[in-house]
Order: structure tokens, then sequence, then C-alpha cells
């Protein structure tokens, strides 16, 4: 009897033992749980702090089109962007009140998404400066500078060539203005504006021929530089010059550029050294080759790399055809570096470059006749190609000509020497 | 008495012995049983309520969209606030200060309540704005958390 009773003791003792042991794995397991969910929720976290600082895009166009703001969005990272609001703000004037616009442009990773602002309920002006301020769902934001060149003293430049004109002569006119505005703004619309008539002395005209190629400009990114170019046929007597005054619409007052050309005479039966001005090239015309490019314009090379160039060379004697000497060259000066020199060669085949041996005197630029000249060897008369200069930066690039200016049935040799330093193009390289 | 009522009686105390042990471990255990109970949950009511403050605080989301002078010169500035989480927030106080100076001010908000993707716009007067060139703000939720950013006066 006694014993049974200690067995039921024993089965009271060790249900309260299992409900005991029971509680506290319950208890301990839930705990076990909310550590598990607050790590999850740490992770995601994590992965949206990561998915936010991987946001990445670029504004690759922005500007004012039809009175509305048209920006051109590259999504450069790797998850999709949801752009939901801008922010614009007129910084001419005062009184505009900030507003912000719901977008609502999706941009895959990749994609470049158009005419971002074109839907606003909003009208532009594109005599003014605005701030823009695009802001994501994930809360990154981005600042867009707009600004109107009557707000800004933008950095112009104009050259002509050539300097030195003779009577008859066309002269072409190249205006760079330069987005130097500090605050990382996009310029817009920038349209050239050259005096017609321009200012002359003595009885100096210029004549109208064609310009402005482009007619405009629709943005400028900060640093960029935009070109255009107008052509003018100049007469004049020796020493009468014509100064051409350049700036943009909307420019701010005071923002301009002059550039002159004066006018000289030839001897055409003394051509000599002296003369500058005989031979001028055309540097729109100016074109290179690098590595599988076909002829390409423009002023942005690579570094280091094998380069053929050809520009169309003038001949303005009227009487004398001008031989091309094989030390004939152009040079590619990085700014406080030593030069890169390219001499002539006798012709280029593009993708890979290569070149033919000049051979000196070969070559003749008739008179008044235009001939596009080729430059890429190491040596005169080698096959060797010549490189870019191994640092980016900005080069100076003048052309050396040399050779004979020579008329008559023993051409060349009993002509007269020649040599000039054709002025400098500016190249870029990056 | 006879031996064999004596024998009747000592059985009788046992049993009564045993029942009064046999309750009393029941009390006793029962109980314990319910202490221990209500203490583990309690205890696992505030360990999840513990972990659902932390877990809201880290899902707070938002951030300064603009912040701007309204007014030149600057007496009065405009904070709009956008909750980018997928959780509310209640932004209690907004401070402008001046680590150089010490100045500070600060507005209390009643009304910083921000629903997923919504926005609130403050603003902010004080004339004395206008005599520091750069100010931090910040703004803090009833969570506790804190954001921060600057503004050129």
């Amino acid at each position: 009897m006694i014993k049974k009773r200690r067995g039921l003791s024993n089965v009271i003792g060790m249900i309260f033992l299992v409900i005991v042991l029971s509680s506290v794995i319950g208890y301990f397991t839930y705990g076990i749980n909310l550590i598990e969910r607050v790590n999850d929720e740490v992770i995601v976290k994590g992965i949206e702090s990561v998915d936010k600082s991987k946001e990445n895009f670029e504004v690759i166009s922005v500007g004012i089109t039809d009175g509305k703001f048209d920006l051109a969005i590259k999504n450069t990272g790797q998850l999709p962007i949801h752009f939901t609001r801008v922010w614009v703000n007129n910084v001419t004037d005062p009184s505009w009140p900030l507003q912000n616009f719901t977008l609502n442009e999706i941009s895959s990773p990749g994609e470049t998404i158009y005419n971002v602002g074109q839907s606003l309920n909003l009208y532009a002006l594109e005599s003014q400066s605005y701030d823009l301020r695009l802001v994501t769902e994930r809360g990154n934001l981005f600042d867009v500078q707009i600004t109107s060149p009557q707000d800004e003293s933008l950095e112009m430049n104009l050259f002509s060539t050539s300097k030195s004109v003779l009577t008859g002569q066309d002269v072409t006119l190249w205006f760079g203005v330069t987005n130097n505005v500090t605050d990382g703004s996009v310029l817009q619309l920038l349209t050239p504006q050259l005096e017609n008539p321009p200012d002359t002395t003595g009885g100096a005209t210029a004549t109208y021929k064609e310009g402005p190629i482009p007619s405009s400009k629709e943005s400028l990114s900060p640093g960029d530089t935009a070109f255009f170019k107008w052509i003018y046929t100049v007469t004049g007597s020796a020493n009468d010059s014509i100064t051409f005054n350049a700036t943009i619409n909307n420019a701010k007052q005071g923002n301009y550029v002059q550039e002159s050309v004066e006018f000289f005479n030839i001897d055409a039966d003394s051509v000599s050294a002296q003369n500058a001005g005989v031979l001028q090239v055309d540097y729109a015309s100016l074109q290179w080759i690098q590595g599988t490019s076909d002829w390409t314009s423009g002023w942005n090379l690579d570094t280091n790399s094998d380069t053929v160039w050809r520009i169309n060379v003038t001949n303005n004697d009227l009487s004398n055809t001008f031989y091309i000497g094989e030390d004939t060259a152009l040079l590619l000066k990085p700014i406080g570096g030593s030069a890169n020199t390219f001499y002539i060669v006798e012709n280029a085949t593009a993708n890979l470059p290569t070149i033919t041996a000049y051979t000196d005197l070969s070559y003749s630029i008739a008179p008044g006749e235009e001939s596009q000249v080729y430059f890429g060897a190491t040596t005169p008369g080698g096959i060797s190609e010549s490189k870019t200069p191994a640092n980016k930066g900005i080069n100076e690039s003048p052309i050396l000509m040399f050779g004979e200016m020579c008329s008559g049935g023993s051409c060349p040799g009993s002509g007269t020497k020649y040599g000039q330093t054709i002025p400098f193009l500016g190249i870029l390289l990056e | 008495m006879n031996l064999k009522q004596a024998r009747k009686r000592r059985a009788l105390a046992t049993v009564i012995t045993s029942a009064i042990m046999m309750t009393a471990v029941t009390l006793m255990g029962g109980a314990g049983v319910v202490w221990s109970q209500t203490s583990l949950n309690s205890q696992q009511i505030e360990m999840n309520d513990t972990v659902d403050d932390y877990l809201n605080k880290i899902n707070e989301s938002m951030m300064f969209e603009y912040v701007y002078c309204n007014s030149d010169p600057c007496e009065t500035i405009i904070v709009v606030i956008t909750n980018v989480g997928n959780l509310g927030i209640d932004v209690s106080e907004i401070r402008f200060y001046d680590k150089v100076s010490g100045f500070s001010k600060v507005q209390s908000l009643s009304k910083g309540q921000i629903m997923p993707d919504g926005s609130i716009s403050v603003v902010v007067d004080d004339t004395s704005f206008q005599f520091y060139g750069v100010l931090d703000v910040s703004a803090t939720t009833t969570r506790g958390n804190i954001i921060q950013t600057q503004i050129h006066t």
C-alpha cells in the first residue's frame, strides 16, 4: 500500500517537472525565434541600405524644350530607379516659389529615359536659371543646375585662320564657349552671334559666306566647350584690318570676345619664309585615326596610341606651287611637356592605321589650291607610326611646313625654300 | 482495544497523512507552476515589446527632401521631411544649431506623423537664422531616430 502511494507522488512530481521544463523550453524557443526575427530584419535593413547606396545615375543632357524641362537620365547602376519627385527652384527670379512635382519615372539598369520633365505643369524660361532636385523612391537626391548664359560670365575664345590675310581670301572664324561655371551647372541653349558687318579699317570689307555651324548648342555640360564656325570672304589692302566680335544670345553684359585679321601683300616674285600666312589650313578638316577607328573629326584623342592625322592645306600663293618637304610635321606638345612629332606621310589607311613612306618634295599644292596632307611617321620619310603623348591633358599642336615655292618647268629644285608655322590646333588627350 | 483495532487506526492515520502531504505537494507544485508560467509569460511579453520597439526603430527611414530659406535675409526655414520607409513615423522635434556660437532653436511638433511615402513641410521662424552662415539641422522621431543635414543661410 505504501509503495503504491510513493509511486503516485513520483507521478505527480513528474507531471510538475514536465510542465516546468516544457515552459522553460517554450520560453527559450520563443526567445530564439525573436532573435531570429531581429536578425532577419537587420539583414533586410542592411540590404536596403546597400541598395540605396547602389543607386547610380547620370543626367546626360538637360535643357528646356518647348518651354518645358527636358532631361535625359541614364541609369548607370545595377538596380532599377524610381524617380518620384522633382523640385524646381528658379534662381533668377526670387519671387518664384519653390515647387515640387510628382514624376513617377522608372529607369531600368542601363536604360536611358528621355523627355523627363516634359509632362510637368510648369513653363520654364530659357532666359532664367533653375536648380532641379530629383528624388528617388529609395531616398536619394540628385541636384542639377540649369544656368542661363546671362547669369554668368563665360569663357569665350575667337580664332581666325589666318590672322594675316590676302585680299579675296576666305577667313574661317572659330568661336569657342566653355562652361566654366564653378557650381557644376549645365548651360542651356547657346546661340552664337558674330557682329555683322565687323569693324574694319581702311577699305577692308568682310562678306558673310556661311555660319554659324552649328547654329546653336542646346546645352553644355560643366567643363565642356562648344565650337562654332563662320566663314567670311575678306578684301582689303596691306595693313588694313578687320575686327570680329563674337558673343552668344542672352550673354551677360560685357561677355564677348574679339579677333582681328590684318591684310598683307605678297610679292609673287620673292616668296619667302617671312611671308607668314601663305599656307593655310582648314581647321575643320582635321581628321585622325587611332586603333580600329575610321577617320574621325574632333579634338579628343586617346593617349599613347598610334595616330595618323590628315588636314587640308591651302596654298594662297597665286603664282607658285608649294612642294612639301619631308621635314614637314605636325607636333603634339603637352603644356609644359616635350612634343611628339608626326612627320608627313604619303598616305594612310584606317583600322589599324598604316602609313606609306613620303619622298621629299614629291607632293605639291598648286597655286590657290587646297590639298589633303597626312602626318604620322616618327621620322622624315619613315613608316614607323608615331604615338600620342602618354599623359592626359591639353596639347598645343602647331604644324610646321617646309618645302619649296616654285614655278616653271624645272620644279622642284629651282624655287625658293619656304618654311611656315601654322598656328596651333588645340588637342585634348583623354 | 484489541490488536486488530489498533492496526486499523494506524492505517487510517497513514492514509490521512499521505492525503495531506499529497494535497500539500499538489498545492505547492501548482502554485509554483502558476507562478513560473506567469513570470515567463510576462517576460515573453516584455521581450516581445522590446524586440518590436527595436525593429520599429531600425525600420524607420526618413530623409530631408529639402531644407531651404524662404526669405532673404533668412528668417524662415522650411524643412521638408519624407518617409521613405514602410512604417509610419512621428517626428517629434526639429532642431537648428550652430556648433561655434552655441545657438540652438528647437521646434517641437505635435503633428509630425508621416505615413509611408508621405512628406511633411515644417515652417520654422527665427529672426536670428540670418546671423549664421551654416546651421546644422536635425530631426528626431518619437522612437529616437535622428537625421541630420545642414543649411546655408
